[in-house]
């Protein structure tokens, strides 16, 4: 059995993470730029000091810069530094949870939300006792959210299946 | 001259029974949740800061003290007992207080530890509250071209010394300082980047950003790199002897001398607890009569790792109460929380808030008192924490993340900051990117985008006005000689460990910035 914890991405996977992290630095760099520079030019002449764009015309120049060196840096002869691989599908699966927590908690609530977030990321931590997940889908949320409720008088969405 | 009415001002603060309250609460919770290996002392204190946005800032703020202070202690007794470090600022302390627990001796390494920590933090409260006025009081005379050479020489320190590789630190704060565009532009009112969405009229809210940069990403880092055979207190023997006063009496001059660099290292900006911690401990060896017992259960080596990240605690608040300028991750989200109590850290808070400034620093010199009372208890019954399984943990963490980051503004909008926050920062740390920067280039970034350009509107676009002026000439300088200094230091790429979860961070690798 491969042994997840302790083995690291080979040379070339790392070199290309290495240059894909360069290359979003550097996307993101122009897309600040090429709206600073839109021929519509919406917040100014980049060139002035006085306008809104100069400061960000300027940081998303260096942005955009830094990015070529560290796209430049990944195929450096030295190797670079290993990245350990891990279990990279458990910790995408807890991502996905969150971003279906973050968008769901409007339309399913405060308590549907947490109660089914709170047990399924158990879950992923290898939590398989059922008695355990109850008490998590339970005990957690009912504390946590009259916490907010009832001492710091912050509402939470109810939901529309309510 | 003496002006009581301050005085009286931060008296009445402290006299306060609900400041004393937050106090002793906050302290007491940041002691478990450091004593809690996993959850950092950064992550407490961005998950529990939209707390006190419901609460005076005379309660709120020493509650946050209190619980920065109590888990930069707390971090050192798992580290002890389990050779598990609560935090990384108690990575080094592992080594010689868990030694000492394999001999039978951790009751006298949790008192050494508890007792150094409290000398180191009380003698760097006094050199806060010794240096924090008359450097304000030269603070209060800069102009815009100081203002912006000083962020600069900030965000550079930052970003070099923050991660192993200069480039990544830059690109970060590069990023952070983009970011910081986002919403009304802070000199003309222009909206920049919001893209007709309201939400962004103010900026990216920061405390939903930083909680899930430091607690979501921390949650997805346990996951992909799980704790391999932690121990917990029940399996090893706990107890043995006292610490008697002429052993802790002859370590005086090592605990002064950790004490002397960790107030030092936490003055600089982006140095945290987590270096002074190894720097300290290295310091001790070097100046031992016995070095080869460091890493076999050292007293000195303890004493050394414990007063050198205690003493990083009072003097980070030196650059945010002085110049606004946040000393580590901690601080940066303290920033954020005062800014959120309608207080802006630095000078102005110096001239409008002098009350409350001297309570703070009453406040800390008290946290001291409690910290020895609370500890006491914590060595005593704080073991059994460690027992808590991570399957258990971070559930409710995520839990308090999601109801933190709404409660900030009622906005499901700050949900998804939270979790964009979380990918990025999980991303980052994957890949070496070191997170402190980018926060901090977010905080400072508005700040230094109006002083540089009101510096050269000014001066009609002349950069002339940055050697021109005697106080802008010596930042200058220091600028120069910190780019000189870390340039000279060839900043290499350092291992592996930089990408792995930060409470097992073992190695005096700076990953995070200041993340504790």
């Amino acid at each position: 059995m491969v042994d997840l914890m302790n083995t690291v991405l080979s040379r070339r996977s790392t070199r290309l993470l290495e240059t894909l992290m360069g290359l979003g630095t550097l996307a993101a760099g122009l897309v600040f730029l090429r709206i600073v520079h839109a021929p519509t030019a919406p917040y100014g002449d980049p060139g002035y000091i006085g306008s809104a764009a100069f400061f960000p015309g300027l940081m998303a120049l260096l942005v955009a810069a830094l990015g070529v060196v560290l796209m430049l840096m990944a195929w450096r002869p030295q190797p670079p530094t290993p990245i350990k691989t891990g279990r990279t599908s458990r910790a995408l699966s807890a991502y996905v949870l969150m971003v279906v927590v973050a968008i769901g908690l409007p339309w399913l609530g405060i308590w549907l939300t947490s109660m089914l977030a709170v047990p399924l990321l158990a879950l992923l931590f290898g939590e398989r006792r059922w008695y355990i997940l109850l008490i998590l889908a339970i005990v957690p949320p009912v504390l946590v959210i009259h916490l907010f409720e009832g001492v710091m008088g912050i509402y939470f969405p109810r939901g529309g299946w309510l | 001259m003496i002006d009581f009415s301050i005085l009286q001002q931060g008296l009445a603060m402290l006299a306060s029974p609900w400041t004393f309250l937050a106090l002793s609460g906050g302290l007491a919770g940041g002691i478990l949740i450091g004593a809690l290996p996993g959850l950092t002392a950064t992550m407490a204190v961005a998950v529990l800061a939209p707390f006190t946005f419901f609460m005076d800032a005379t309660i709120g703020i020493p509650f946050l003290l209190g619980i920065y202070k109590g888990a930069i202690y707390g971090g050192s007794i798992p580290a002890i007992l389990v050779n598990t470090p609560g935090t990384a600022a108690a990575a080094a302390s592992a080594r010689d207080g868990y030694a000492l627990t394999l001999q039978g001796k951790s009751r006298k390494a949790l008192e050494l530890s508890l007792f150094s920590s409290v000398v180191a933090d009380l003698m760097a409260t006094l050199v806060l509250i010794v240096v924090a006025i008359p450097l304000a009081s030269i603070a209060i005379r800069f102009g815009s071209p100081e203002f912006a050479l000083l962020y600069l020489i900030a965000l550079t320190m930052i970003a070099t010394v923050s991660g192993g590789n200069a480039a990544k630190g830059l690109a970060a704060a590069g990023l952070g300082l983009l970011v910081a565009c986002i919403g009304l532009d802070p000199m003309s009112g222009y909206q920049r980047f919001t893209f007709g969405n309201t939400d962004l009229l103010a900026g990216v809210s920061l405390i939903p950003l930083m909680i899930g940069m430091f607690a979501l990403s921390e949650i997805l880092m346990q996951l992909t790199h799980p704790p391999e055979g932690q121990q917990t207190a029940g399996d090893v023997e706990h107890g043995g002897e006292r610490l008697r006063w002429a052993e802790f009496w002859v370590l005086r001059p090592t605990i002064l001398r950790s004490t002397s660099l960790g107030t030092f290292l936490g003055s600089l900006p982006g140095l945290g607890a987590e270096i002074a911690c190894w720097i300290a401990y290295g310091l001790a060896r070097g100046r031992s009569r016995e070095p080869e017992r460091f890493g076999e259960g050292s007293l000195e080596g303890l004493a050394a790792a414990e007063a050198g990240n205690n003493a990083v605690v009072p003097s980070a608040l030196i650059p945010m109460t002085v110049f606004g300028i946040p000393g580590d991750t901690i601080t940066a989200v303290l920033i954020g929380a005062l800014m959120a109590q309608g207080m802006m850290p630095g000078p102005l808070l110096i001239q409008q808030n002098p009350g409350f400034l001297f309570g703070l620093f009453m406040v800390l010199l008290v946290t001291n008192l409690l910290l020895l009372v609370f500890g006491l208890f914590a060595i005593r019954w704080l073991k059994q924490v460690t027992r808590i399984p991570h399957a258990v943990l971070y559930p409710c963490v995520l839990l308090l993340c999601v109801c933190g980051a709404y409660a900030v503004n009622s906005s499901t909008f700050d949900l998804l900051i939270l979790v964009f926050g979380g990918g990025a920062g999980y991303l980052m740390r994957r890949t070496g990117f070191p997170i402190a920067p980018l926060i901090i280039g977010l905080l400072l970034g508005p700040g230094f985008e109006s002083a540089l350009r009101q510096s050269l509107v000014f001066s009609n676009g002349s950069l002339a006005i940055f050697w021109s002026r005697p106080i802008s000439l010596v930042l200058l300088c220091l600028l120069v000689l910190v780019i000189a200094f870390l340039a000279w230091r060839g900043l290499k790429p350092k291992g592996a460990t930089l990408r792995l979860p930060w409470s097992r961070r073992k190695k005096p690798h700076n990953a995070n910035g200041g993340d504790s």
